[in-house]
């Protein structure tokens, strides 16, 4: 990874907010859902970043800003050192065809009137490449994710879930992207499956020299793959840094709430076990975040500061966090 | 998967057909109706407008169901009225098509202020009774068999559209739609490949309900006088003359009127087996 | 509730502007203009140009349009040149009185029918009783008003003559014939639209029937027939309540062809005879009315279903 790090990024976002107008029946305003709130990153080529979670904190919608499905309404994407963010669909043309998307749903992502070969052709006929070159192409995106030749002439319900993956990772790897996001790809799946497709995806990586941002709500998934780990509430990225320095010290209480969460993999490497730290409290209403460190509601570190002041996301050790009183649980970090 | 899903679609298909007694009786009559329709040149024993013989002949060998007031042969005119009913079912259920779904996929599809127009003038269109509708049309346009055709077909447009904007506004938010856009696919791409394609069931089977409401639409406009003209052997026209003669003729009208409602029940049988039998989710046992 | 009530009132004004634009589009903007369709094609030039004038069709459309949607809104429907100059008006709304009579008693009939029969083929699903209760309703619904008018015609006023064939006698003036003539229109669209009316009743009640709170009232120890007749019909009914305002506003347009056959002189005969001797002021008139009713009729039945059912109103 240290030599990684003279690379220039494939992809750099800088304080990106992403907002939804929501009209409630009955509502005479429309309200404002700021989904992303503020967040930087950067990807290198053939990196792995993990974004984790729990659902509705606005890491698929990053995900989606990131490859320009949405439009944030302030900040910077920046692409292979090209400014992307107020492309428009035509301008965005050619750069589909170097990011990607896979997501959570096998059964919803594929078109179920389609055979697999219509599936697969779909890229290339979009792009204006020849029937030709497609046909060639075809068979080995086939062979790449490790399905049979067969395949090409069924439809989407015929296969599993895990097959039904493979498929929409085919489609995504058509036109030779070099950055993926993939979206919860195996959260959908069985524990089984999982760990096959994490496999392809590491091997494709390895042969393509793939760029991934791995979205998921399970940060043991996330371990598995990352390079580096960034750790997402409620719109806002609280801690981010290399993967060992995420999980083996981590410094934001909700991190560390989330690792602790994970059975048994610290135990395993021998390391002392974590006391398991249970989150009090629901995830509070996005449309109406609390003052402050947004994590202060569950939090059990928290104080007046955290209710006046948002905490910036400020180095500490290897890592990048956002909180007051940043540091490992029972290093008594608080003055 | 397993064995079952070795099988191609069109042999499950197939298999669900003959297994149902209903399907195969619908499908057969359909089949029937349609050949009669365009070989009614071959079938029928003499011509449309041929008269055969004298006027009110009762039914014979000769002439099955008799002769009509002008003493054709109303057996003939019956299976000659059977390529006019057809063909205004088909031409003005196409036309309903061809403009009601591209409205509906792009409203459904656009959803915000296009939709919310397009929605306001169907609400307007369909607040006229269909047929009132179609019968001011044709009093403006003019009474042919033409006009009819488009009459039948606007008034159906509305209801297209409204079918297919729902299923549209539905699918539209899906997963295979979403991973259309992150390759690049323009709007009409993904409207006419990712969309359309799986409205073709509910389509079809729309198309067969409003065949059969533009079969009867025709006849009632016929009958009324503002649809096919004499001589044309219309079965509305046919129900007309048997209806200005009940009082000597009560017959005459049977003919017309049986045909007319083996017609539209057959139809709109076929959109029941047509929903059976499209429905691609449905598991065989 | 009042916003709900607010807001279905300006939805159906919203409809009727919509709807009067649209009568506007076809009467006008077709080829031949209304005073060469009034005229027919051997009128002179000078009558031609002179009816245009009066008629105002040398204006420019945008102020014909206005001045189309202000006399509406006045309730100004105009004469009809063609009837002497009568008030359209006058023409109008007597005959649709003559269609929402017979529509009301339609109605009023098909609902005596279903709503029994529907509920007792869903409560004996399965028997004879259901078995033919749905061949009736699935030929009801294949089953065109005109050709079953015309079946009645004959079976009735010829076959076995008990009926006057048709025709139109006001009330006030023979009741006894104004009632026999009204038997065979009534029959005809009432059986029809049973048909759809007990198919509907029959889907809402079995639906019913499964849901939980039907078990639960078993659970607690109601006698199958209360469970059946009391949670069930009144659950099922208030759709119902829908469907027979639909269908309502569905016959007032629909029944030209039956009105054609009893010779009955409402809103369709009206049509149809206006067609016939192009007396185009009246038509508009009464295709617009027609729609009206369809569309006023539809919101009282919106705003009743949602009394009967507040749920709607706060959605």
């Amino acid at each position: 990874m240290k030599t990684d790090a003279a690379r220039k990024p494939i992809l750099d976002i800088r304080d990106i907010t992403t907002s939804y107008h929501i009209r409630r029946s009955g509502a005479q305003k429309a309200t404002t859902l700021v989904a992303v709130e503020d967040v930087t990153l950067s990807i290198k080529p053939g990196e792995t970043v993990g974004l984790v979670g729990e659902s509705g904190c606005g890491k698929s919608t990053l995900g989606r800003t990131i490859i320009r499905l949405l439009e944030p309404s302030a900040g910077m994407v920046s692409f292979a050192g090209q400014d992307i963010t107020h492309f428009n669909h035509q301008e965005m043309r050619p750069l589909r065809q170097e990011m990607q998307i896979v997501f959570q749903d096998p059964y919803a992502s594929l078109n179920p009137r389609f055979r697999v070969r219509q599936i697969l052709y779909e890229p290339f006929r979009i792009h204006g490449i020849s029937k030709a070159v497609a046909s060639q192409k075809i068979p080995e995106l086939l062979s790449l994710v490790q399905l049979p030749p067969d395949s090409l002439r069924r439809f989407p319900h015929e296969f599993s879930g895990g097959q039904r993956q493979r498929i929409a990772i085919a489609r995504a790897l058509a036109l030779e992207p070099s950055f993926l996001v993939l979206d919860e790809p195996v959260s959908a799946l069985d524990v089984s499956i999982q760990a096959q497709i994490l496999n392809l995806l590491e091997d494709l990586q390895t042969e393509l020299g793939l760029a991934y941002l791995f979205i998921a709500h399970d940060l043991s998934v996330v371990g598995q793959v990352s390079d580096r780990v960034a750790v997402m509430y409620l719109g806002r990225i609280v801690e981010e840094g290399p993967r060992d320095a995420v999980f083996n010290s981590p410094q934001h209480p909700y991190t560390i709430a989330l690792l602790s969460a994970i059975p048994d993999i610290s135990a395993a490497q021998g390391q002392q076990t974590r006391e398991r730290i249970i989150l009090t409290g629901d995830l509070p209403n996005p449309l109406d975040p609390p003052s402050g460190c947004r994590f202060r509601t569950r939090c059990w570190r928290g104080d007046q500061l955290c209710v006046d002041q948002e905490p910036p996301l400020a180095p500490v050790s290897d890592s990048l966090v956002a909180c007051h009183y940043p540091g490992p649980e029972d290093s008594g970090a608080r003055s | 998967m397993t064995s079952a899903a070795q099988f191609s679609e069109r042999r499950k298909i197939w298999r669900r057909i003959v297994r149902n007694p209903l399907h195969l009786f619908t499908l057969s009559m359909v089949a029937l109706l349609v050949l009669t329709a365009v070989f009614a040149d071959l079938l029928a024993p003499y011509g449309a407008t041929e008269v055969v013989a004298y006027p009110f002949e009762l039914p014979t060998g000769q002439f099955w169901l008799g002769t009509d007031s002008i003493g054709r042969d109303i057996f003939s005119r019956l299976i000659h009225g059977s390529r006019v009913s057809l063909y205004v079912g088909f031409a003005s259920t196409a036309i309903a098509v061809v403009f009601g779904v591209p409205m509906g996929v792009v409203s459904g599809y656009f959803g915000k202020l296009t939709d919310t127009l397009m929605m306001r003038t169907t609400d307007g269109l369909l607040a006229f009774p269909p047929i009132i509708l179609a019968m001011a049309m044709v009093a403006v346009l003019g009474t042919n068999l033409r006009n009819t055709i488009i009459a039948i077909g606007v008034v159906q447009i509305p209801r297209f559209a409204r079918l297919v904007r729902g299923m549209a506004l539905s699918l539209k938010e899906s997963e295979f739609i979403t991973a259309g856009r992150a390759l690049g696919a323009s709007h009409v791409y993904l409207m006419q490949r990712s969309l359309l394609p799986n409205l073709t069931s509910i389509i079809l089977v729309q198309f067969t309900l409003t065949f059969a409401t533009a079969v009867l639409t025709e006849a009632a406009l016929s009958f009324l006088g503002l649809g096919a003209q004499p001589p044309a052997p219309s079965w509305g026209s046919m129900l007309l003359v048997g209806k200005t003669l009940v009082s000597t003729n009560p017959y005459l009208a049977l003919g017309a009127g049986s045909a007319i409602f083996i017609t539209v029940l057959v139809f709109t049988l076929l959109g029941d087996t047509l929903t059976d039998l499209l429905n691609p989710y449905r598991t065989d046992r | 509730m009042t916003r709900y009530v607010a807001r279905r009132l300006l939805h159906g004004i919203l409809v009727m502007w919509i709807v009067s634009t649209a009568v506007f589009v076809i009467f006008r903007l077709v080829p031949g203009d209304p005073a060469a369709m009034t005229l027919g094609f051997d009128a002179s030039p000078e009558d031609y140009e002179a009816l245009r004038e009066e008629l105002g069709l040398n204006d420019p459309i945008h102020v014909q349009y206005l001045r189309w949607m202000g006399n509406l809104a006045r309730g100004d429907f105009g004469k009809s040149i063609t009837h002497g100059y009568a008030e359209v008006s006058s023409l109008v709304f007597p005959a649709l009185g003559r269609t929402l009579e017979l529509a009301a008693l339609s109605i009023l009939l098909a609902v005596i029918v279903a709503v029994p029969l529907g509920m007792i083929s869903a409560i004996r699903e399965g028997t004879w009783v259901d078995h033919i209760a749905r061949v009736f309703t699935t030929l009801g619904f294949s089953m065109p008003t005109y050709v079953m008018g015309i079946g009645l015609l004959i079976l009735l006023a010829e076959v076995f003559p008990l009926l006057p064939p048709g025709g139109y006698v006001p009330f006030g003036e023979d009741p006894v014939k104004h009632l026999s003539q009204l038997i065979m229109p009534v029959l005809t669209i009432a059986s029809v639209t049973a048909a759809r009316l007990t198919r509907f009743m029959r889907a809402g009640m079995l639906e019913v029937l499964s849901a939980d709170y039907v078990r639960t009232a078993r659970a607690k120890g109601l006698t199958e027939r209360r469970v059946n007749y009391w949670h069930a019909f009144r659950n099922a009914a208030i759709p119902l309540v829908t469907e027979v305002g639909v269908n309502f506003g569905l016959l007032v347009g629909g029944m030209v062809v039956i009105e054609q056959i009893f010779i009955w002189p409402g809103l369709g005969w009206l049509m149809i005879q206006s067609i016939l001797t192009r007396a185009f002021d009246v038509v508009q008139i009464a295709v617009l009315v027609s729609a009206a009713t369809f569309v006023i009729v539809n919101l009282l039945v919106d705003l009743t279903y949602s009394w009967l059912d507040p749920r709607i109103a706060r959605s």
